[in-house]
Formats: structure tokens, C-alpha cells, sequence
């Protein structure tokens, strides 16, 4: 009877379960309206480059060689828009599975609650709620160690797919042969051949592939910073409660502490967990997307924290059942808070029409903040500089120009600037206001005012203004626009 | 009844009618949070709900609380008059600690004696009296909840349903109560550190403290968590506020605020029960001890508060100096004149703190708006438009919103407020008229109310281009001027 009973209680947990993961993986399809489906700005940058992929960007900076992964794009290709919408789903659902058979395969207790949580996870909803590079490396990622961890000769093709991930993602793919290099030092040393294979293929792949790009991009890197610096900042980036874009829920990696501490006693057979997470925490602070990975782990000792607090011996029950109960709500709130900030991001109604109506205007150069440099390139215009800074030309310079032109009240300065990247329009939006400026008349804003030269505003809708430089008007000024 | 109760009430009752004598020679308040809080609490009076978005504190803004205090406040106007509630209630709150300091100290030390001087000690504290004398201010329940919290903790036994209830409605009240939570973890780091074995049942509830501490800060405070990260702890004090903080605090400055005798035998209170004793109850204190450092080193928390709270700890600790104390006089030949010293004792206590307590809430009362003022502000509701703007001092916007009932610059409540500190120093400073008054047109000033508090924080006797066309007199007091701009 007492088994029928638990048997019964875990099909219907792997019911809720199943329900759940769907439901995880289509709150923005399910709550985000449908003119501004995708959300964010990377997946703007992906669906444009899909439709045409080829190595040069002649949008991107104003034109420039395509110095990112092109495999998204091209397995997009086929039907972007529809794929764009489906794919991160796909790999969503593919991901769940194969996360679980790892679980399986390593011998993890609580998979269902490690599950759980990581379908509760910001970062889990993030990467497969929105068309991302990282979605397609982190499936790649998974299928190439579960494969890895095989028994049989299947497990010869996990090379193959580790020597694919570059191509989508260049730090999942870094991270990946990182993990599996503890995977292979500190849990299966007899795999060394499979992993010399392995890294051999993948840089064979990374190396030509960006070998290629370095050759014809020439190497730059942003001296600027793209997310915010200092021990706030790495906070900020780290947790989603503290507004991480895609971060770990705070109640998730508090219990994944519990869980630390409560299988530390046994911690020279959890070596590979340990290392890894630690390299994880530390690449997260320079680059992100690691987080995803990370989250993977936080999940696994969260539910180990979780299954210690439950089963361990507390002299006061109404505080066990309390903490429980206070964890649970907690990471659904974590959940529930960054569904709701992630729906109602950007791009809102206003930029998506703006978006459009950018597209109607004749070609010209579009200034705006770097931020914004996807959707402008979106709408089939140059932009100045966009967000994929790395490999990108001039990319110092422009960002230095970019500010001094924000800032400056003064129409020579800003004249030179607008010669020198031929900009036609300027875009500016709400969100860009209240990042930049203080005052409505501070810098740009005052010469888009104020000045004959300048005011000229072709589009003025829902917070989203789009100002034209007139010829005419620079005539007279000492330079021209072309 | 207990000698030791009736002694113990007596103390409430002196440190009451202290409070009460100076808090009843002002009309106004102390304090401008008095007014923000006497605002919400009318408004909750009028409508039974609370005010989200406030028309007239920046000339609009939306308002970050929880508002139970003021939901407390105006639940007892329904039985109980005004003056009652905002001016008795608040000096019988902050009186009420002496209770609890007992019952804290008694735990401790297990001498009545001790925690009864304590009990004393900490009813005189200058700068607790003279910052929470005359005020409504939300620490007069938040303090005493803290401490009763702890109390609970250290007798977890009999106090367990409380502390559990508490640990809801502290983190509900004020964000303040974090301070517990983050004293629980530097107690475990500390008992860990001396390889003393934390309760079980002590370490159960501090985990369920602290994860509910998070969870109701994290709900009620989302947004500006999500908007500033960690940053949502500095309450977006603005940078030219902050950077003043401690400025002026020396040795001295911290003997007269706290006094001399808390802060001698607070000291060696610590020192006997951490190094000595290793009392369990000694290294929680302390962990408050070092939870209010770290949140003050960290700037994290007014200056003032963080010392009224400190100095509410060491006339804790000193119960532990006097126990051992009376102990070793006990001991000796001195014991048969152990009543002379404890008349002696009293009277250093009276001569340390109660002389600087009363000298600080005296300027405290000094400090509340004059009768001239409140009429000043009174004459803006009568003569101006009703969507002027006033711009007057900073930390008396609370007051001039509620008295004129017209919208403001700024005033000291920044969570969600733009900062506007440094233009409104510019504004009624600047020596240049071109600079004032175009800050004054962005924020589309229409009155300048200068008050005696604004000529000594700003250090100015008037506008500096009063006599200017831009500025008109319209009424004048002997305490209070208002202007007209006119440009």
C-alpha cells in the first residue's frame, strides 16, 4: 500500500514536473504580447543576421567583418522568424533531458528537486525564454558530457559535438572544456584519451574558425566597461534579486550553501562539483554567461541543501518547517519577480514601433546609445556601435565619441563627430534618457533643442524620438553630411 | 509585588517624566521624519490606505514603506486623542526600553541589582534622549522590539511563540531589524571562531530568523533592490550627504554622546564576558556590538541611530562591569559601606549622563518649529496656489509639506527621490543670481521659505540676492521669512 502510495506521489511529481518545464519554458509566449515577442536585444541581432549570414556586417559599427558565431545564425536560416520562436524551446525541453539524465548518470539523489529548482531558476527562464547564443552551446554542452560519460562506443561522438560548441557560443565553449577537464582529473582519469580527442577537435574548430575572424577583424577589445564593475556590481551580475539580466536566485544559492555544507564532510569525492563551481563563480564575474553553467550546479546543491533540511533532525520542528517553507517561497518568488521584470523589458511597445518606423526612413547612419545598436541594425540601418564590442573596429574611439557627443553642448564638437560617422539620425528613447541624463537639457538633449541645425525630429511616439540632420542646415555650419 | 519591580518601575517612571518634561515644552517636533510620518498617518486617517504616491514630497514621488507604523498610529486614533498619540505615546515607547534592558541585562548577569543600573543607565543615554525626545518617530517601537527579539532569543524556552511572531512583524516594520539578522551571523562566525557549540535550538531560530529577513526584505523592497542592488542599503543618501557623514566624531564627541560611565563599563562588560566568562549571551551581544560597527563603518545606517543603538548595548554590557563589580565588593572590607557606594554610583550616573541627556534634548526642543514658523508656513496654505512650490531646507521639507500643504523641492526621505541636495544648497547660497534662479525655474519654485534651522544649517543670514527683483517679500516674522520669486 505505502508503495503504490510513493509511486503514485512521483508520477504525479513528474507530472507537475513536466507541466512546469513547459510552463518555464513559455512565459514570454505566454505573457509577452505579440508585437514585441522577443525580448532583450542579442535576439534582434541573431534573427537579422540569420536571414543573411555571411562574413560581413555592413550594419553592425557601420559595417564590419562579422566577427562573431555564425552557427545560430545558420541553423536559423531556414525559417527565421519561426525558428527563432521555437528553437529556444527546443533546446529548452532537450536540455531538461539530458540535465536529468546527467543527474541520472552521476548518481545525484534529489534529481526531481534539483529539477525543479532549475526550472525556477532566472537564468534557466532567461536562456531558453529568448533566442540566445548560449541556449545552443549550453544543449551542445550537455550532449557533449553526457555523451562523454557514457559506457559504449557512442560515447566517441561527444569530440564531435564539444568541437561544434564554438561555433555558437565562445565562452560556453571555453567553460565546457574546462568542467570536463576536472570531470576528467578529479571523477574519470581513464577518459584522457577521449578528452586529448576532444580538445583537440575543438581547437582545431575554435582555432580556424576564429583564427579567421582575428585575421580579417583585426584585434580589439572594449577598454570601456559593459556591465557594471566594483562588488555591487558583481553582485548585481551574480543575483537576480539584486537585478542580474540573468542571474542566480538568491534563496537557490543559499540553499546550494546548505548543500555545500552538508556533503562537505565528503568533499575529496565532490572535487569536480567544488572546482568547477568555484571556477564558475569567478569566470561569472568577467563574463556572465557563465552564470548559466553555474546554475546548473547551484541547482544540484540547492536540492541537496534542501533534502538535508527536510530529513535532518531539528530539535524545533516549527523552525524546520518554517526554513522549508521560507526557501520554497523564496525561489518561487525569485522566479516570479524576474518573470515579470524579463516580460516587461525591453524592447516595449513604443521601441518596436519606433524600430519600424526607423525602418521606413531613407538610409543613413543611426546614432544612438551603444545599447540600442541591435535594434537599430534591426530596423536595416548602420548603427555607430552596438553591443558586440569585441573584434569590432575603432571600437574605443567610437565609444570615447559617443560619450563626448552625449555629453557636449556644443555644436562644433558635436558636428565633428557627426562628419566623421556620417550619422543621419539620432535615436533616442525613454530608457535612454534616464541612463544618461539628469535634465531634459542636458547635453545632446539641449542641442537637439535648441539647435536650427539639429531640431529636426522625423518621429516622436510612445517615448521613442527619432531626430533627422538635415543637409541643408549643415551647409553653412563648416561641415557637410553625406 | 517584588522591591526590585517597584524600583525598576520608578526608573521607567523617571526617565517618563524626563522625557515628558522636555518633550511638552514644544508645539512641534523635534524631528522632520515626526511630520513625514503625522502626514501618512492623517492620510491613512482620511482614506484607509496608504499614501503610494506622494503628491507633495518632491512635487511628486512615489513613497517606499510599509506603513504599518503608520496604520498603528492610525488605528489608535480611534480611541485615544491626538495629543496623546503623538506626543505621550512615543516618550512612553522609547521609556518602555528600560524594561527590556532590565530583562536583556538580568539574563546576562543574573543580578537584579546590575541590570536594574543598567536598566537606569540606558533611560539617560544623551544621544538617545536628545534624538528621540519630542519625536514620532518609528524607532520608538522598533527599538524596543529589537531588544525584547533578543530577549526572546536568550530565552528561547519559554519565549519561542514570541520570538517567532516577532521575527514576522520586525522585518515588516523596518528594515532596520536587518541589524539583528546580520548580528545572528557575526554570533555564529564569533561562537564558531571560539569553538563553542552554538544551541541547537538557538541555531534553528537563527536560521529561520534570518531567512525571513530576507524573504519579507526582498518582497517589500524589490524594486530598489532590483533598481540599485546592494546599493538599496545606503537608501540613496545623496553623495554629498554622505560623504559628511562622521565628520566631527572624535574621542570626545562619542564620551559625551554616549557618556562616560556606558562607555567605561560597557567596555569592560565585553571584555569580562567574552574573554572571562565566554558567556553564550555575552558573544550575542557582542555580535550586535559588531553588527552595528560594520553597518556604521559601512555607512550603512545614520550615525545617530547607530549610536543610540550602541549606546543602548554598553548599558547592557555594563551590567556585566557591575555585577563583578558588586561581587568583589562583597569580598572586601568595603562591603559594609556598600550602600554609600551605591548612592555614589547613582549620583556619578546623574552627574555623566543625565546633565549632557538634558543639555542635548534642550537643543533638541530648541530645534522644533517655533510658533512663528508653523504661522509662516500656515500664511503659505492660505495666500499661494495651491500647486506652488516651496523650496526651504532640506531637512525640513516634512514640515513645510505638512504645515503649508504645498508641494516641495526636497526634503530628507531619498529612497525613489531625485537628488536634489547639492541645487537646493545652491539654491538658497548661490552668490550668483543667474545660478539660483535658473535652478530655481527648472524646479518650478514659487516660494522660498527661510527659517531659523535653514539660516544655521546653510550657515546664511538671508538670500544672498534677497533685495534682488527677483524675490519679493511677502511675509516676515520674527523666526520665519517667505519669498515670492518672481523671474
Amino acid at each position: 500500500m505505502k508503495a503504490k502510495r510513493q509511486k503514485y506521489t512521483s508520477s504525479f511529481a513528474s507530472i507537475l514536473l513536466a507541466i512546469g518545464c513547459v510552463f518555464s519554458l513559455l512565459i514570454i509566449f505566454l505573457f509577452r504580447s505579440a508585437e514585441k515577442l522577443l525580448p532583450g536585444r542579442e535576439s534582434y541581432f541573431l534573427l537579422r543576421i540569420a536571414e543573411n549570414p555571411a562574413f560581413i556586417d555592413a550594419l553592425s559599427f557601420g559595417g564590419r567583418f562579422t566577427a562573431y558565431p555564425l552557427g545560430l545564425p545558420y541553423l536559423l536560416n531556414l525559417l527565421p522568424w519561426a525558428l527563432a520562436i521555437a528553437m529556444p524551446f527546443v533546446f529548452g525541453i532537450l536540455s531538461i533531458i539530458l540535465f536529468f539524465l546527467l543527474l541520472r548518470d552521476f548518481n545525484v539523489k534529489p534529481r526531481k528537486t534539483a529539477l525543479a529548482i532549475l526550472l525556477l531558476s532566472p537564468s534557466f527562464i532567461y536562456l531558453f525564454n529568448t533566442l540566445n547564443t548560449a541556449s545552443a552551446a549550453l544543449f551542445l554542452a550537455l550532449l557533449g558530457f553526457w555523451l562523454f560519460a557514457r559506457k559504449g562506443g557512442i560515447r566517441v561522438l561527444s569530440p564531435l559535438v564539444i568541437a561544434l560548441i564554438p561555433l555558437f557560443d565562445l565562452t560556453i565553449a571555453l567553460l565546457s572544456m574546462l568542467l570536463l577537464l576536472f570531470y576528467v582529473f578529479f571523477k574519470d582519469k581513464e577518459s584522457k584519451k577521449l578528452y586529448f580527442a576532444a580538445l583537440a577537435l575543438f581547437l582545431a574548430s575554435a582555432g580556424i574558425y576564429y583564427s579567421y575572424i582575428i585575421k580579417n577583424a583585426g584585434f580589439s577589445w572594449p577598454m570601456f566597461n559593459l556591465w557594471e564593475t566594483g562588488f555591487n556590481g558583481a553582485l548585481r551580475s551574480l543575483l537576480s534579486d539584486l537585478g542580474a539580466p540573468y542571474g542566480i536566485g538568491l534563496f537557490s544559492l543559499i540553499l546550494a550553501v546548505f548543500g555545500i555544507i552538508a556533503v562537505w564532510d565528503a568533499k575529496y569525492e565532490n572535487k569536480f562539483a567544488f572546482f568547477s563551481i568555484a571556477a564558475l563563480l569567478v569566470t561569472s564575474m568577467f563574463f556572465p554567461k557563465a552564470l548559466f553553467m553555474l546554475s546548473l550546479f547551484v541547482a544540484v546543491f540547492a536540492a541537496i541543501g534542501f533534502m538535508d533540511i527536510l530529513n535532518s533532525r531539528w530539535e524545533n520542528r516549527l523552525f524546520q518547517r518554517f526554513v522549508l517553507l521560507i526557501m520554497v517561497c523564496g525561489i518561487i518568488f525569485s522566479a516570479l519577480s524576474f518573470a515579470q521584470v524579463f516580460v516587461n523589458s525591453e524592447p516595449d511597445e513604443g521601441i518596436v514601433k519606433g524600430i519600424g518606423a526607423l525602418s521606413e526612413l531613407p538610409n543613413g547612419v543611426v546614432f544612438s546609445e551603444y545599447t540600442r545598436g541591435h535594434w537599430i541594425s534591426f530596423a536595416g540601418k548602420p548603427n555607430v556601435m552596438d553591443e558586440n564590442a569585441y573584434l569590432a573596429p575603432d571600437v574605443n574611439e567610437r565609444f570615447e565619441d559617443s560619450q563626448m557627443l552625449f555629453k557636449t553642448r556644443d555644436i562644433e564638437e558635436a558636428g565633428k563627430i557627426i562628419k566623421k560617422y556620417n550619422i543621419k539620425y539620432i535615436w533616442i528613447d525613454a530608457g535612454m534618457k534616464r541612463k544618461l541624463w539628469k535634465e531634459d537639457e542636458d547635453g545632446l538633449l539641449f542641442l537637439l533643442k535648441y539647435n536650427p541645425d539639429l531640431k529636426n525630429k522625423v518621429y516622436d511616439v510612445d517615448g521613442v524620438e527619432i531626430w533627422e540632420i538635415s543637409e541643408g542646415a549643415y551647409a553653412g555650419s563648416g561641415y557637410e553630411i553625406r | 509585588m517584588k522591591k526590585e519591580y517597584v524600583i525598576l518601575f520608578v526608573i521607567f517612571l523617571l526617565t517618563l517624566n524626563f522625557r515628558m518634561i522636555l518633550s511638552l515644552q514644544a508645539d512641534g517636533f523635534s524631528s522632520d521624519s515626526a511630520y513625514y510620518n503625522l502626514r501618512h498617518t492623517d492620510y491613512i486617517s482620511e482614506n484607509t490606505q496608504p499614501m503610494i504616491y506622494d503628491e507633495l514630497s518632491y512635487s511628486g514621488r512615489y513613497i517606499l514603506d510599509t506603513h504599518i507604523f503608520h496604520y498603528a498610529l492610525a488605528g489608535l486614533r480611534a480611541f485615544l486623542p491626538d495629543f496623546f498619540i503623538f506626543k505621550i505615546l512615543p516618550e512612553i515607547l522609547f521609556a518602555l526600553l528600560v524594561f527590556i534592558v532590565y530583562a536583556v541585562a538580568k539574563t546576562l548577569t543574573e543580578n537584579s541589582t546590575a541590570a536594574m543600573l543598567s536598566a537606569l543607565i540606558s533611560g539617560f543615554i544623551p544621544i538617545f534622549v536628545s534624538n528621540s525626545v519630542n519625536t514620532i518617530s518609528i524607532y520608538s517601537i522598533v527599538l524596543p522590539l529589537i531588544f525584547y527579539q533578543l530577549f526572546c532569543l536568550m530565552n528561547l524556552e519559554t519565549h519561542k511563540g514570541r520570538f517567532i511572531v516577532l521575527s514576522f512583524l520586525l522585518p515588516l516594520i523596518h528594515p532596520f531589524t536587518a541589524i539583528l539578522a546580520l548580528a545572528f551571523l557575526f554570533y555564529a562566525v564569533l561562537l564558531s571562531i571560539e569553538s563553542i557549540r552554538i544551541k541547537k535550538q538557538v541555531k534553528e531560530a537563527v536560521i529561520f530568523f534570518v531567512m525571513l529577513v530576507l524573504l519579507i526584505s526582498f518582497i517589500f523592497y524589490k524594486k530598489v533592490f532590483l533598481a540599485l542592488g546592494l546599493n538599496a542599503l545606503l537608501q540613496n543618501v545623496p553623495s554629498a550627504l554622505f560623504a559628511s557623514y562622521f565628520q566631527g566624531v572624535n574621542v570626545f564627541s562619542l564620551i559625551y554622546n554616549i557618556g562616560i560611565i556606558p562607555l567605561i563599563l560597557g567596555a569592560l562588560g565585553i571584555i569580562f564576558g567574552i574573554a572571562w566568562e565566554k558567556n553564550d549571551f555575552a558573544f550575542l551581544l557582542s555580535a550586535l556590538v559588531l553588527a552595528d560597527f560594520a553597518l556604521l563603518f559601512l555607512k550603512l545606517i545614520n550615525f545617530n541611530l547607530g549610536m543610540m543603538f550602541l549606546g543602548i548595548l554598553l548599558a547592557i554590557f555594563s551590567a556585566t562591569a557591575i555585577s563583578k563589580a558588586i561581587k568583589y565588593v562583597n569580598i572586601t572590607k568595603f562591603a559594609r559601606h556598600k550602600n554609600a557606594i551605591f548612592v555614589a554610583f547613582v549620583i556619578l550616573i546623574a552627574a555623566t549622563l543625565f546633565f549632557p541627556s538634558y543639555s542635548g534634548a534642550s537643543n533638541a526642543i530648541k530645534a522644533a518649529p517655533s510658533a512663528d514658523e508653523i504661522n509662516a508656513l500656515a500664511w503659505i496654505s492660505h495666500n499661494t496656489p495651491k500647486n506652488s512650490i516651496v523650496l526651504g531646507n532640506i531637512d525640513e521639507g516634512n514640515l513645510i509639506a505638512y504645515a503649508s500643504q504645498r508641494k516641495t523641492v526636497a526634503d530628507n526621505v531619498f529612497m525613489f527621490a531625485p537628488d536634489r541636495y547639492d541645487d537646493v544648497y545652491t539654491m538658497l547660497t548661490s552668490e550668483s543670481l543667474v545660478k539660483s534662479t535658473n535652478l530655481m525655474h527648472n524646479y518650478g519654485v514659487g516660494y522660498i521659505f527661510i527659517s531659523e534651522k535653514t539660516k544655521q544649517s546653510y550657515n546664511m543670514e538671508d538670500l544672498n540676492n534677497a533685495d534682488s527683483e527677483c524675490y519679493k517679500m511677502e511675509h516676515e516674522s520674527k523666526k520665519a521669512k517667505i519669498y515670492k520669486f518672481l523671474c
